[in-house]
C-alpha cells in the first residue's frame, strides 16, 4: 500500500466509514465516479515542453494596437513584489488582524486612485473598466431612485466611446429598463457633440450621462465645457478616463465636476495578457460615498488604540445585503490594486507625468512622420488638433488588406475601425506609449508607406 | 504598525524615471487640458518601496504560510508551476485586439482546457469571460432571460427561487440581472425543502439557482426529483458551483439535470486569490442555451484553426471589454493539465475525506456539528455560547489567528446560528489538521478557564481586535 492509501485508510478509519465510497452521496450509482476523458497528468516538465509548444505557435507582433489596452512599460519591482505568496495566496481580508498587508495597500489604493482623479472617495476595485461603466451608471440610478425618489430611465452615452464598453453597458442593462441615448460626435473633429449633449440633457427623464477623456478615437474632448453643462443638470456626469497614465499630464476629472470617474487601470503596471485580469477604477464625489459598488478599505483603531486597517461599509455588500446589495460583486481585482498600488509608488508624480509626457510625444512623431504618406493613401480620419496617445488614420485600402501586410511584415498598425464605426470602414486607430522605440516609428514608416503603394497601385 | 508611504514621502525624491519627453512647439496640448496640480503620490526611493510592500506582505497570513480553512473559499494550495503558463511572454504580452491568425497557440491552450471543463461538468458549451463566479452568474441568469424572451414568455417567468442558504451573490446577480428573487428555507436537514418549493414554483418561475454541494457542505440527495419538478415546471436549473471541489470525477453536473452553471478558477482550479481577486469565472451550458453564451467566443474551424466569435444573433452580448482573466485561465490550465485524468478525481476525493476527517477530530474537540452526517468538502458547525462564558464564533475566530491558523468562515451560511465553516482542501496533510483541531480544543477549553482571553484576542497579531463598528461610522478611506 503506498503512503496516499494508507494514509486515507487511517483518515476513514477515525471517521468511521469502511471506504471512501461510504462518504458519497445516496444517488443512483451509475452517476457516481464517472470515468473522466481527460489526458494523463502531465508533469512539470511536460507541462513547460506542452507551453513552449504552444508558445511556438504564437505570432510574435509588433503592435500599434491600443484601443483601451496598452502595452506601458513595468518596472521590475512591480511584480517581484506582487508576486510574493503573502499577497498572491491571501484570500479577502475578512479576518483583518491577520490581514493587514492587503488592506494597507488597498488603503494606500483608494487613496492614489482619489489622488489620480481628483475625488473624494474610492473602492478597493472593480473588474475592468467596462464593468466599472456599468456600476457607475448603476449607481446613478441608484441615486436618482433612493435618494431622489425618481425613476428616469435614460443615459447619454457618446458613439465616441469604447464600443466594446457601450456593448457591455446594453448587455448589463438589458432588463433593467434603461434606455441608452447615443450621443454622436462631431463628424470633423471627431469630439463629442455638445449641442447634441445640451439638447438631450433637456429631457428630465435622464439620470446621467458619460463623456471620455481622450475620448475613444484618441481625442481630448473639451472637459471644461462638459463640465459646465453638469451645473446646468440634475444628471449626473460620469467621467472615463481612457487610459491613467494620462493623468500624469491631463486635468483630472475632479476639476471638471464629474461625480464618478472611471477607467481601466491595466496600463498601471499590468500586462496585458489578452484582456485580463484586468483591474477596474472607480471613485466618486463624496456625496455618493454610501452607495459605492464592492469592497472599501477603511483606517480604524484596535482595542489598544493603535492605527489599523479593516473593510467596511460592508452593510452594502451582497453577503449581508443579499437582493438589496449595491453590487453583485463579490471577488474583485486586489492583487492588481496591489501591482497598481506598487507602479504608482515607484513613478511619483514625476515619474507619472514623465511616462505620460514620453507617450504623448512618440505619439504625436509617428502623428507627424505619418501624415505626408497619409496624404498619399488616404486621410485623417478628423483633424486631430489635439489628441493624447491615439489617432486615426483613414486609408484608402480596404481592411482586408491589412491582415496580408501584416502577416508578412509582423507588424500590425493599428486597430481596424470598420466593425464598430461602418463610417469609419478602412479606417486605423494607432497608438504609442513610452516603449514605442525609434526603429518601432521607422517601421511603422515604412509599413504605412507600403500600405500608402499598395492603395495607389488598388486605385 | 506600519506607516503608509504617503507618510513616508519627501518632496522631489525618486525611484523610476523615464527620459525626459520633448514636448516640442508642434505637438500642442491647450493649457486648459493641462493638470494644475499634481497627484499626491508618494516620493519615495525604490528601496523604500521594496521594504514597505516586503514589510506588508509579511503581515499577511496566507496559504503559502498559514492553513487557511476558511470554508466555501477553497483555499487550496497554488502550485508555483501554474505560473509557467500565466507568465509566458508569448501570453503574457499579448494584446487582447490581436487577430485570431496570430495567436493559434494561447487559443490552443484555453480551448484544451475548455475541453477538459466540459468533460469534468458534462456540460456542452462554455464561456471564460466572466471575471468572477458573481460575474458568471449574472451571465447565466441573463442568459435564462433570453431564453425565456425567445420563447415569448419574458413577461411570465420572472421570479427566482433561492434557498436561504445560498451565497449572496445569487440574489445580488438575480437582481441586477432584471428578475424578483423568492427565497425559500431550506429543511432541516439543510437541504432545499421540497414542499416549500412546490408552493412557489409555477409558471412565473425562470430558474431554481442551487450550490451543490451546497453552503452547508451537504450534498442535495433529493436534486433527481428537485430537477423534475423545475423542469416539469418550465423553469431552468442553475448551479452554483462554488463548491466543484468536491464533484471532479465524483459526479457530473449535467447528469444530476443543470442546465446552466458556473465555475471559480480560484477555487476549484487553483487560481490564487490575490487578497479578494483577480479569480475567474466561468459559465457552462447544455445545448439548448448555447446561442445565448456571450461573445468574443473561441471556436474551432474543421480545419484545427482557432477562430474568434465576435458577434452571434442570439447572444446576450459582451459582459466586459476584453475576452476574459486570460492570465488566470492560464494558471487553471496548467493546473488541470498536470491533474489529468486521475489527479482531478483524485483531488476532490482527497478533499471530501479530508473534510470528514477534520469534522471527526473538530466534533471531537468540541464543536458541534451543523448536521451529523458524512459532509462533501467542508462541514458547517456552531457552538453555544452559554455554555462557554459568552464566549461566540468570532472570539474563537480571533483566538485561531493567535495559534498561527487563519479563521474559518464564520456566521456563514446565515441560517447556522454562530456558524463555523471549515474547508481543508485537499492540500492539507493529516497532521495539519490534527494541529488546527488541537488549537481549537485549546480555545474551548480556554473559554471556560480565561474566558476574557478568548474574547479578546487576537493577542499575538501585528494588531489587537480592531474596532469595525467605528470604521463604519466614521469612515476614512484614503489618506
Amino acid at each position: 500500500m503506498d503512503e496516499q492509501t494508507a494514509t486515507e485508510q487511517k483518515l476513514l478509519q477515525k471517521i468511521g466509514v469502511k471506504s471512501f465510497e461510504d462518504l458519497l452521496p445516496p444517488i443512483p450509482k451509475e452517476l457516481l465516479l464517472p470515468s473522466l476523458g481527460l489526458p494523463p497528468a502531465k508533469t512539470e516538465l511536460e507541462l513547460a515542453q506542452y507551453l513552449d509548444h504552444a508558445a511556438e505557435k504564437n505570432i510574435p507582433l509588433k503592435s500599434f494596437l491600443g484601443a483601451g489596452a496598452y502595452d506601458h512599460f513595468i518596472p521590475q519591482a512591480v511584480w517581484d513584489l506582487t508576486k510574493r505568496g503573502e499577497f498572491l495566496t491571501a484570500y479577502t481580508p475578512y479576518q483583518a488582524e491577520a490581514s493587514q498587508g492587503t488592506l494597507i495597500a488597498l488603503f494606500e489604493f483608494q487613496t492614489m486612485v482619489c489622488e489620480l482623479f481628483g475625488m473624494d472617495a474610492s473602492n478597493a476595485s472593480l473588474y475592468d473598466g467596462a464593468t466599472a461603466l456599468v456600476e457607475a451608471v448603476l449607481l446613478a440610478r441608484r441615486w436618482f431612485s433612493e435618494e431622489l425618489a425618481l425613476t428616469p430611465k435614460k443615459i447619454l452615452v457618446p458613439r465616441a466611446l469604447h464600443p466594446q464598453w457601450r456593448s457591455t453597458l446594453s448587455t448589463y442593462l438589458r432588463n433593467l429598463d434603461v434606455e441608452i441615448v447615443e450621443i454622436p460626435y462631431d463628424g470633423k473633429t471627431g469630439k463629442l457633440a455638445l449641442r447634441v449633449l445640451q439638447n438631450a440633457l433637456q429631457d428630465p427623464g435622464v439620470f446621467a450621462f458619460v463623456a471620455g477623456q481622450p475620448n475613444f478615437f484618441g481625442i481630448l474632448e473639451d472637459m471644461d465645457q462638459i463640465g459646465e453643462i453638469r451645473t446646468k443638470t440634475q444628471a449626473l456626469f460620469i467621467s472615463v478616463v481612457n487610459n491613467p497614465i494620462s493623468l500624469g499630464i491631463l486635468e483630472p476629472p475632479g476639476s471638471y465636476n464629474a461625480d464618478i470617474a472611471v477607467a481601466d487601470g491595466q496600463p498601471l503596471g499590468i500586462p496585458m495578457t489578452y484582456g485580463g485580469p484586468s483591474l477596474g477604477l472607480f471613485a466618486v464625489k463624496k456625496d455618493y460615498l454610501r452607495r459605492i459598488p464592492g469592497r472599501i478599505c477603511g483606517r480604524t483603531v484596535d482595542r489598544n488604540g493603535q492605527t489599523g486597517y479593516t473593510l467596511t461599509l460592508q452593510t452594502r455588500e451582497q453577503h449581508i445585503r443579499r437582493e438589496k446589495a449595491t453590487s453583485n460583486i463579490c471577488t474583485n481585482q486586489t492583487l492588481c490594486a496591489i501591482a497598481a498600488t506598487i507602479y504608482l509608488s515607484l513613478l511619483g508624480p514625476e515619474g507619472l507625468k514623465e511616462a505620460a509626457e514620453l507617450t504623448f510625444s512618440k505619439a504625436h512623431e509617428i502623428w507627424e512622420r505619418s501624415r505626408y504618406i497619409i496624404a498619399r493613401a488616404g486621410e485623417p480620419a478628423f483633424d486631430h488638433e489635439e489628441f493624447f496617445q491615439e489617432f486615426i488614420w483613414k486609408t484608402r485600402l480596404p481592411a482586408e488588406r491589412l491582415e496580408a501586410i501584416c502577416r508578412e511584415t509582423r507588424l500590425l498598425p493599428g486597430y481596424p475601425l470598420g466593425r464598430d464605426y461602418p463610417e469609419l470602414k478602412d479606417s486605423l486607430l494607432i497608438a504609442a506609449t513610452e516603449k514605442t522605440s525609434e526603429a518601432d516609428i521607422n517601421n511603422l514608416a515604412k509599413v504605412l508607406n507600403n500600405y500608402a503603394l499598395n492603395a495607389i497601385r488598388t486605385k | 504598525m506600519l506607516s503608509t508611504l504617503f507618510e513616508q514621502s519627501k518632496p522631489g525624491r525618486r525611484a523610476i524615471g523615464f527620459a525626459k519627453g520633448s514636448i516640442h512647439s508642434s505637438q500642442k496640448i491647450a493649457a486648459k487640458h493641462l493638470r494644475k496640480n499634481p497627484p499626491k503620490l508618494p516620493e519615495v526611493a525604490e528601496l523604500e518601496v521594496v521594504r514597505h510592500f516586503t514589510r506588508a506582505s509579511q503581515l499577511n497570513y496566507s496559504v503559502d504560510t498559514n492553513f487557511y480553512p476558511l470554508g466555501s473559499c477553497t483555499m487550496k494550495y497554488n502550485p508555483k508551476a501554474n505560473f509557467r503558463a500565466a507568465s509566458h511572454p508569448a501570453f503574457a504580452d499579448v494584446h487582447p485586439l490581436t487577430p485570431a491568425w496570430a495567436n493559434q497557440g494561447l487559443l490552443r491552450v484555453i480551448r484544451d482546457f475548455e475541453r477538459g471543463l466540459l468533460e469534468i461538468t458534462g456540460m456542452d458549451s462554455i464561456t471564460l469571460a466572466p471575471a468572477a463566479g458573481a460575474h458568471a452568474e449574472l451571465v447565466g441568469i441573463l442568459m435564462a432571460g433570453a431564453y425565456f424572451k425567445d420563447k415569448g414568455q419574458a413577461n411570465e417567468r420572472r421570479k427566482i427561487i433561492i434557498p436561504d442558504s445560498a451565497h449572496g451573490t445569487n440574489p445580488a446577480s438575480a437582481v441586477l440581472g432584471g428578475f424578483d428573487v423568492i427565497t425559500i428555507r431550506s429543511n432541516s436537514r439543510g437541504r432545499v425543502h421540497l414542499e416549500e418549493l412546490v408552493k412557489v414554483l409555477n409558471q412565473n418561475t425562470a430558474m431554481l439557482m442551487m450550490t451543490v454541494p451546497n453552503t452547508l457542505g451537504l450534498f442535495e440527495d433529493e436534486i433527481l426529483e428537485v430537477a423534475r419538478l423545475v423542469h416539469k415546471a418550465g423553469a431552468l436549473l442553475y448551479m452554483d458551483g462554488a463548491n466543484m471541489n468536491a464533484l471532479m470525477g465524483v459526479v457530473k453536473p449535467a447528469d444530476l439535470g443543470f442546465d446552466l452553471m458556473h465555475l471559480n478558477l480560484h477555487k476549484t482550479f487553483a487560481v490564487p486569490h490575490g487578497g479578494g481577486g483577480p479569480g475567474a469565472g466561468v459559465l457552462a451550458a447544455r445545448r439548448h442555451l448555447e446561442e445565448y453564451l456571450p461573445v468574443p467566443r473561441i471556436t474551432e474551424s474543421t480545419n484545427g484553426e482557432m477562430e474568434i466569435l465576435e458577434s452571434s444573433p442570439k447572444s446576450i452580448g459582451r459582459i466586459r471589454a476584453f475576452h476574459g482573466s486570460v492570465g488566470n485561465i492560464l494558471l487553471s490550465s496548467a493546473y488541470l493539465a498536470m491533474l489529468g485524468k486521475e489527479g482531478a478525481v483524485a483531488a476532490s476525493r482527497t478533499a471530501i475525506v479530508n473534510a470528514n476527517y477534520l469534522k471527526a477530530l473538530l466534533k471531537e474537540a468540541g464543536l458541534k456539528p451543523f448536521q451529523d452526517e458524512p459532509c462533501m468538502h467542508e462541514a458547517v458547525f456552531t457552538l453555544d455560547p452559554k455554555t462557554l462564558n459568552g464566549v461566540r464564533t468570532l472570539d474563537l475566530a480571533k483566538r485561531l489567528l493567535d495559534f498561527g491558523f487563519y479563521a474559518p468562515t464564520v456566521y456563514f451560511p446565515l441560517i447556522v446560528p454562530e456558524a463555523i465553516m471549515a474547508e481543508p482542501t485537499e492540500t492539507e496533510t493529516p497532521e495539519t489538521l490534527e494541529e488546527f483541531a488541537r488549537a481549537v480544543k485549546t480555545i474551548l477549553e480556554e473559554a471556560k478557564t480565561n474566558p476574557d482571553r478568548v474574547k479578546t484576542a487576537p493577542h499575538k497579531l501585528p494588531v489587537a481586535r480592531l474596532d469595525e463598528v467605528t470604521a463604519a461610522r466614521n469612515p476614512v478611506i484614503r489618506a
